[in-house]
């Protein structure tokens, strides 16, 4: 996999058309909860490194702050990555899948509201260089 | 530690399950955020150490205070009663840490 843009927020849904690694979905029963796939066939392990791109980072240093300001805890953080629908989940990466999310634990909280977090989404669009 | 959380750990703070004894993994199946792979409920497994006594993240995951503190366990397997087509060495664990409310006694053998 080579060099990846972000995926981009249009309002709560993420548009990513890369794929992460799909379990063999037939074979989880109804109440196995989508990302606990511990014991099932995943197919080979990539083996090459990926460097982490600096938004990667900055999703990650986000969670941090977030946990450290006693804002979000990391069980929310789960709760809310188990709680995108396995399609969704399954198809964005790492990161992405973190940062959408924490929006969504950062809405419902009241932190930022859908409308705050779209024009913002809106303004970055139109920046020349979206990570300065 | 304020002073709700030093009560969580007064009315935890007794392990149920002592080291070396057999417990089995409750087998349920249950939506919300669960600590406990799939993969290990319902197989049985010995109490390696009781860890500790922490806030359930079951609770914790929606907003709530996660008290009373849970007992934690360390508990081991065999591999072999894990993984039906397990191919390694006959002797070889797994550990993993299970929530008290997971574990229930194993009766007779």
């Amino acid at each position: 996999m080579g060099a990846r843009e972000p995926a981009k927020l249009t309002g709560l849904s993420v548009s990513a058309t890369i794929g992460t690694i799909a379990p063999d979905c037939a074979r989880i029963s109804p109440m196995r909860a989508y990302h606990d796939l511990g014991g099932l066939s995943a197919g080979a392990v990539p083996q090459e490194e990926h460097e982490l791109q600096l938004w990667e980072k900055r999703v990650e240093a986000l969670l941090v702050l977030l946990t450290r300001k006693h804002i979000l805890r990391v069980d929310e953080n789960r709760r809310g990555l188990e709680s995108l629908g396995g399609e969704v989940y399954h198809s964005l990466s790492y990161a992405e899948r973190r940062i959408l999310a924490m929006s969504n634990n950062l809405i419902l909280k009241g932190i930022f509201s859908v409308d705050e977090l779209a024009t913002k989404l809106a303004q970055i669009d139109r920046r020349q260089d979206p990570l300065p | 530690m304020n002073a709700a959380l030093a009560a969580g750990v007064a009315a935890a703070a007794t392990c149920a399950y002592a080291r070396g004894e057999r417990i089995r993994v409750r087998k349920v199946d249950a939506p919300g955020h669960i600590r406990t792979p799939h993969y290990i409920r319902g197989k049985i497994g010995v109490i390696e150490r009781c860890v500790g006594f922490f806030k359930n993240p079951e609770e914790l995951a929606y907003g709530r205070s996660g008290e009373p503190l849970r007992a934690l366990y360390r508990v081991r397997f065999l591999q072999s009663d894990v993984w039906d087509d397990y191919r390694g060495g006959p002797g070889d664990t797994l550990d993993i840490d299970l929530y008290e409310h997971w574990l229930e006694p194993v009766t007779a053998p």
